[in-house]
């Protein structure tokens, strides 16, 4: 999570702003390494400092960063892996119940919140999951929509709010339109240094 | 039911089965192709396999020794390994072979009476009359992420019950992971090398310091090679950090750092192990008139005046060193001493000169 945060803003913002929002976290300027642990506390000063350094909400800004996780060219290996949970976005939407266990079989001390979804009705989910970090939610919210484009679909996205009183956070989910664009395209094999169409 | 009911109620059961089984075959007594699956013609590239013969389309690679058809109902339920006979890709599968199940029997009536007139009647004549035909059901196996790549297969060519979806992703999972740990470990032993030059380098001089001269003192005398042992004292140089001050100071040993490297060579251990203190560690070295004129040349050296702002700075040095010969396996200890020893006896004569000593016995 750090270690996105981090690829995030360094790569939207720069790295001299990343090495401001350290600074100012009172963190070393090496910054954050990949499959380390860090304790949630760092993240809360990390996402503090980035509010107050770049002043935009930090639903905003997490919202952004589960974009560009799936979006930005750097990130293939993310987007595409997403992209084996279905062959379109509502088998995607499906496979995220299995996501957890997916990420398992890679990393087996790697947890993910559980996610739960529910059809309400044709084309209508309801997507709800832990709130063990609470500043997964908005991440999720900007890449399930990240995801919806990159499957050329349409669909509306959003966190509702009568549920926040709740144990975990809701998010629905209506897909109007399951082909709506040309999305990206995805091959099951990638060739090293070559990119899906 | 008999078998033209089942037939009527599967209409198009090859397509059926092709749902099922994407990558099957229906072969005919003959072991001829009757129908296949869909992605199983993707493997030939398209090319018309109906009539053909299995052993014409496939290497069986194992059981080994199948010569024809005739021999198929040996094979029912083993594991075939087969190697696909086409121009480019080459692919392995695996897959197993039974017996056409009755019920099926209908359908394969009218396919081989299409395709292999009086085929169907021929075989009725061998010993194994009674099989119908086989299926086929094949997989990629380990040649599966090939498979996808060289016939670009999409989910839509596999069974939804096939895991294959799973194996390619766990493949590509596999490589994203290691791959992020393999950055990760090139970062932490870039940090893990830097460090340790830190931890063994005399950050005044870019020298090494005692750490680093110990270890590789250690490592000298663990190793029985020959080497040399310096030890170098400056004299005067106390004088020079209380008259003109410890950055006068810190310029003069960065200065005799210097005339330490120039007259070393590149294998040699060069250390600064105390204020004024040095040890110069030569591996390999057995000529200790060698040694000694590279003492002498470096106290010349460090006599000459050192320039330090609008004046100069004036020292010398004192050297005990001690030859250790091949074989000797010494206690680190004992060399240390003994250079020390021939350092204060030179001292004691007047510095500004070089001693060796031998290196002493145990005590």
């Amino acid at each position: 999570m750090l270690r996105s945060v981090q690829g995030y803003l360094r790569a939207t913002f720069g790295a001299t702003a990343w090495g401001r929002v350290l600074w100012s976290a009172g963190l070393p300027p090496e910054g954050f390494e990949p499959m380390l642990p860090y304790s949630a506390e760092i993240l809360d000063r990390v996402l503090a400092a980035a509010t107050a350094e770049l002043k935009r909400p930090t639903d905003s800004l997490l919202e952004d960063l589960g974009t560009f996780l799936v979006a930005d060219p750097g990130h293939q290996s993310l987007r595409r892996l997403l992209r084996f949970g279905g062959a379109n976005f509502t088998e995607f939407l499906i496979s995220l119940e299995e996501l957890p266990d997916r990420a398992r079989l890679a990393m087996p001390d790697l947890e993910l919140p559980q996610f739960v979804l529910t059809e309400t009705g044709p084309g209508f989910f309801r997507l709800s999951f832990g709130q063990s970090l609470p500043a997964l939610f908005p991440v999720v919210l900007g890449a399930l929509r990240a995801m919806a484009d990159d499957y050329g679909a349409l669909v509306l996205i959003d966190a509702e709010p009568s549920c926040a009183e709740a144990g975990g956070r809701l998010l629905s989910v209506h897909i109007l339109e399951a082909a709506h664009g040309a999305g990206r395209g995805f091959a099951l094999t990638a060739t090293v240094g070559q990119q899906d169409g | 039911m008999d078998d033209d009911n089942v037939i009527a109620s599967t209409h198009g059961a090859p397509d059926i089965l092709g749902g099922l089984m994407p990558l099957h075959l229906v072969l005919g007594p003959d072991g001829r192709v009757i129908s296949h699956g869909p992605t199983l013609g993707r493997v030939f590239d398209g090319q018309t396999l109906e009539g053909a013969g299995f052993l014409d389309l496939f290497e069986v690679k194992s059981p080994v020794g199948l010569s024809g058809p005739e021999r198929f109902a040996d094979l029912a339920g083993q594991k075939l390994r087969l190697v696909a006979k086409t121009a480019s890709l080459g692919l392995r599968l695996r897959g197993v072979m039974v017996p056409l199940p009755p019920m099926m029997r209908g359908i394969m009536r009218g396919a081989v009476g299409r395709l292999n007139p009086g085929k169907g009647m021929a075989a009725g004549k061998r010993p194994r009359a009674e099989a119908a035909g086989w299926i086929v059901n094949l997989s990629f196996g380990i040649d599966l992420p090939r498979a996808v790549a060289g016939l670009h297969l999409t989910d839509a060519d596999f069974a939804p019950t096939d895991l294959a979806m799973e194996l390619l992703y766990l493949a590509e999972a596999n490589v994203a992971v290691t791959g992020e740990l393999r950055g990760l470990a090139l970062r932490l032993d870039g940090a893990r090398h830097q460090a340790k030059e830190e931890a063994e380098t005399d950050t005044l001089t870019g020298l090494r310091n005692r750490r680093a001269c110990d270890s590789m003192l250690a490592r000298l005398c663990r190793e029985g090679a020959p080497f040399a042992l310096m030890q170098m004292d400056l004299d005067y140089f106390k004088a020079v950090n209380d008259s003109l001050g410890h950055a006068a100071g810190d310029h003069v040993l960065m200065h005799v750092a210097g005339v330490m490297k120039a007259a070393s060579r590149s294998g040699d251990c060069l250390a600064r192990v105390g204020g004024d203190e040095f040890v110069m560690l030569l591996p390999g070295m057995t000529d200790a008139v060698a040694v000694r004129h590279i003492a002498e040349r470096m106290i010349l050296q460090l006599q000459d005046p050192i320039p330090w702002q609008d004046t100069e700075c004036r020292i010398s040095a004192t050297v005990g060193f001690v030859m250790v010969a091949a074989g000797e396996i010494p206690d680190p200890a004992r060399v240390l001493a003994s250079a020390d020893e021939a350092l204060y006896a030179g001292k004691n004569a007047g510095r500004s000169r070089v001693m060796q000593a031998a290196l002493s016995q145990e005590e």
